[in-house]
């Protein structure tokens, strides 16, 4: 059996946190895009990148 | 390209779908906090790479998400973009943006001009929207999913269930099936 400690949950917790973070970026990332591109004011891609 | 469409489903996406794998994570650590109650230090270890997968899946999400942005309107867009990426387009992508000082450019972000007119802390845009600072924003969030120990991480969840374990320490070279289960670490 793996030895397991109260560490465990903090990592646990860390790893929940992270997920939290992350979600909260992209959800603001999204709407961010969102409202600009109904704009109409994003720059075009390069197709070279 | 209809871009009230592409417009709705990043809101859609900001407001439904990323909720999934926040609900997902929540469920696991719950289970997993119930497990360490419960002594059942197996579930622990178990639901702790999951909880890690589920992580790393999200990592990579947000990485397609800059991905697909930077293709918004090229042929399929966005949208197609998400659905049809592979996990080394986004690797390849973050590296090219790790790499550039145009990052502003890349991603399509809109003019600082553009900006100042829409934006109500114009002071915020003057000092803070440029590539510099959008770099080390991505940098900070996206740096993990690019460290290869990572990945390899959630690569062995995928094609060996849950049976990790860091071969360099035990002295084998392939990882074996149905063996015990390291909890994986990161600082």
């Amino acid at each position: 059996m793996p030895v397991v400690g109260v560490g465990a949950v903090r990592l646990a917790d860390k790893y929940l946190n992270n997920v939290k973070g992350i979600v909260e970026t992209m959800q603001k990332l999204s709407t961010f895009f969102a409202y600009y591109l109904e704009r109409n004011l994003l720059l075009s891609s390069s197709k070279d990148i | 390209m209809n871009l009230k469409r592409t417009a709705r489903f990043l809101r859609e996406y900001a407001n439904f779908s990323l909720t999934i794998p926040l609900e997902a994570a929540d469920c696991i650590h719950r289970e997993l906090i119930k497990a360490y109650n419960d002594n059942d230090f197996d579930s622990v270890a178990k639901l702790q790479v999951k909880l890690h997968a589920e992580m790393v899946v999200s990592l990579e999400s947000a990485g397609a998400l800059l991905y697909s942005f930077s293709r918004w309107d090229q042929p399929g867009g966005i949208e197609m973009t998400l659905l049809t990426y592979k996990n080394v387009n986004v690797r390849e992508f973050l590296n090219n943006l790790f790499n550039s000082d145009n990052v502003l450019e890349i991603l399509c972000f809109p003019k600082k001009e553009d900006m100042l007119k829409h934006f109500e802390d114009k002071d915020y845009v003057e000092e803070y929207y440029n590539s510099k600072e959008l770099l080390r924003y991505i940098k900070h969030i996206m740096e993990m999913y690019m460290n290869r120990i990572i990945r390899t991480l959630y690569n062995k969840v995928k094609r060996s269930g849950l049976a990790i374990r860091d071969v360099s320490v035990i002295g084998e070279k392939k990882p074996q099936k149905n063996t015990k289960v390291y909890i994986p670490a990161y600082n």
